[in-house]
């Protein structure tokens, strides 16, 4: 995984309205996007933020870019990303970070974005996802838009499937007296580009980060593969799970709630399936979003 | 949307696949020839699984006995689902039962094919005689099976050029004259990807075991109105109860959650996220006021860029149309931009309209809401 220290931000889908209001959000943040991407509406700038018609146009003047988030509507999402792979390979880049927040992107076009993506060797968050925040250095997309109160800088990593729990628990870490290293929503899609244990070997080394927080939810099995890698020995910190979707498993099989990849289908997909690897793991288990806190508490004292 | 088997084959015979001759009914009398002799099978038309051992198979060696077990078939009660139409076929003779299925995997994070020489009812108790082979989307890579290539390419082209989640054939049979036969197909396509096949007409479905309902129909129809955020895509009617109207797909769930552990009936499950516009909100809103309702729950987490001003506002211009106004408890907790400013035009609301409105900010957990209204609606018993 690839996390630059200093982003230098291209929002493709600039001029747009969920666009523009997330350069609002990375610009509150001190974080410097130095270009976006509308075809069409090269020569314009929003918020001193010059447009340019195609990602090779915003390369040629800004070579610094190591990152770009994607605001297009879902269905135009994969054509947007190619076009940005094309660059990337031209100018050969392989340290280069993706943000995709679109929701509804059909699964055809997500799983030919991963493939792409790990052709390139490129890191890939989302698609669905809100975003990434490192407190007080930078933040990537949506995540707690201008100032939700949510996050102060601390050494707490929060990964989440769910964007509003990610900002949900990092409130609740807040008001426990703690702040954040890194905050990330991974997306409730079915493929992610990013799974909790993509981060393992970032976390680890990060010294910032004394602790894990990982959100997840029924379906697929990245909370599996999480808990795998844990009892590899892939993350050594404390490491706190929550898992939500008591509800979902009184609903037939196939029946997704809330996310697209919230469904259960098999029994690895199911809730207390989830729990059992991470309590194998060693991981501490919190019953409710309330128990992260107290077990916050209980770990970092 | 899940397709029923009679539909997967007719997707399948679209695209050249070899099939038995059928004949799909809607009723329990056979007034009409077969255009095939018996021995004959009779399958249910059934979304969930298991069928086999639900009874949803019977055999049959001759026309009458064909119409007896019809007839037996549409008074069988299936849990979880209704019964609309059969499918018959011929019986046919095979050799050996193969279990292939085309999905995307979390492991893989792209599209994989399983395969097992064991197919037939019951796989998924046989799971570990399953195997796995990743494929790539661009050049397929197809592992040597004892099913032809050519058949696998075939029925990949299928599965990327219809957007389709699952395709799953149990069991694809080799006949007594090399035929590649499908006896069963099961196929999930990708609703996400319904704009780029708009020939598409099939009647709505729901896997709750029953027709959706009209405000589960209408709530999709006003997530629809426009692209931006999500209003009512997912909407389950449960009948009456607590009005459930949450906000984020992983916080919708966990207050579903605490519902359940404090032995509250929901009326509904539905969720808005991703700053849906005013319109969407209100129009959401009017479909869960449509229920007899005993409180409205109106929860979310510390929204990240939900205009909770807009969005709460949505929610009043839908409660403030009813007349009378609601007499009920209405418990919202939200937090996230523009939350102050939302919650100070609801307490002039609730003035103004005498509501029997109770506001929770960011500082009390989600869950905490969650318990007021329970003692709210204990102490009104």
């Amino acid at each position: 995984m690839f996390i630059p220290n200093k982003p230098k931000v291209l929002i493709q889908g600039i001029t747009g309205k969920e666009g523009r209001r997330a350069l609002t959000f990375m610009q509150a943040s001190h974080t410097s996007v130095v270009a976006g991407v509308t075809p069409g509406k090269g020569g314009q700038s929003v918020n001193g933020v010059p447009v340019y018609n195609s990602v090779a146009e915003a390369f040629a003047h800004h070579p610094d870019i190591n990152l770009s988030t994607l605001y297009v509507p879902p269905r135009f999402v994969l054509g947007a990303f190619k076009e940005l792979v094309d660059t990337l390979r031209q100018r050969q880049l392989s340290s280069f970070f993706v943000h995709i927040i679109s929701e509804g992107i059909p699964l055809k076009d997500t799983a030919l974005i991963l493939e792409l993506g790990r052709q390139l060797n490129i890191t890939i968050l989302g698609p669905s996802s809100i975003g990434l925040i490192k407190p007080g250095e930078f933040k990537i997309g949506s995540i707690g838009g201008v100032d939700n109160n949510s996050f102060a800088p601390g050494s707490i990593a929060i990964l989440s499937k769910s964007g509003g729990l990610a900002s949900e628990v990092a409130l609740i870490v807040k008001s426990h007296g703690f702040g954040q290293s890194l905050v990330a929503g991974l997306g409730g899609d079915i493929l992610i580009g990013s799974s909790f244990h993509d981060f393992f070997s970032y976390l680890e080394k990060d010294t910032q980060t004394k602790l894990v927080i990982l959100v997840g939810e029924v379906g697929g099995t990245y909370e599996q593969q999480a808990a795998k890698a844990i009892q590899l020995g892939q993350l050594t910190k404390p490491t706190i799970a929550f898992v939500s979707g008591l509800f979902t498993e009184t609903l037939p099989k196939g029946v997704a709630l809330g996310h697209a990849g919230a469904l259960i289908e098999g029994q690895q997909s199911t809730r207390q399936a989830k729990l059992n690897a991470f309590q194998e793991a060693g991981v501490h288990l919190a019953p409710t979003l309330h128990d992260i806190g107290l077990l916050v508490v209980d770990l970092l004292k | 949307m899940n397709l029923y088997e009679f539909e997967a084959k007719q997707l399948l015979a679209r695209y050249g696949f070899d099939l038995l001759p059928s004949k799909l009914i809607q009723s329990p009398h056979l007034d009409f020839n077969l255009p095939f002799s018996g021995p004959y099978v009779l399958k249910a038309q059934l979304l969930s699984g298991n069928r086999a051992k639900r009874g949803g198979i019977l055999f049959a060696s001759s026309l009458s006995e064909l119409q007896f077990k019809l007839k037996q078939l549409f008074q069988t009660s299936f849990t979880n689902e209704r019964l609309d139409s059969v499918l018959i076929e011929p019986k046919i003779t095979f050799q050996q039962e193969y279990f292939l299925s085309l999905t995307y995997s979390t492991d893989y994070r792209g599209p994989v094919l399983l395969f097992s020489q064991f197919g037939g009812s019951g796989i998924e108790t046989r799971s570990s005689q399953v195997q796995t082979f990743p494929l790539s989307l661009r050049q397929p890579n197809f592992p040597s099976l004892p099913i032809p290539k050519t058949y696998l390419n075939k029925l990949y082209q299928l599965f990327l050029k219809e957007d389709v989640r699952l395709l799953e054939i149990n069991p694809l049979v080799k006949t007594s004259s090399s035929q590649w036969i499908p006896l069963d197909a099961k196929i999930i396509l990708d609703e996400a990807a319904f704009f780029r096949h708009p020939q598409r007409h099939f009647p709505p479905r729901s896997l709750l075991g029953r027709p959706p309902t009209p405000r589960e129909i209408k709530a999709k129809q006003v997530d629809r109105l426009d692209h931006r955020g999500s209003a009512g895509a997912s909407y389950f009617d449960f009948g009456s109860g607590v009005g459930v109207l949450a906000s984020g797909g992983g916080a919708s769930i966990i207050i579903m959650d605490t519902l359940l552990a404090n032995h509250l009936h929901p009326a509904n499950y539905t969720e808005y996220s991703g700053n849906p516009t005013r319109q969407k909100v209100k129009a959401l809103t009017q479909i869960v006021l449509s229920h007899k309702l005993n409180s409205l729950l109106v929860v979310g987490g510390n929204a990240n860029f939900t205009d909770i001003y807009e969005t709460l506002m949505g929610v009043m211009d839908a409660i403030l149309e009813l007349n009378p106004l609601p007499k009920f408890p209405i418990v919202i907790r939200r937090g996230g931009p523009r939350w102050q400013e939302a919650f100070s035009a609801l307490e002039q609301l609730k003035h103004q309209y005498h509501l029997n409105l109770h506001l929770f900010g960011p500082d009390v957990p989600m869950s905490f809401a969650v318990d007021y209204l329970v003692k709210l609606l204990q102490s009104s018993r």
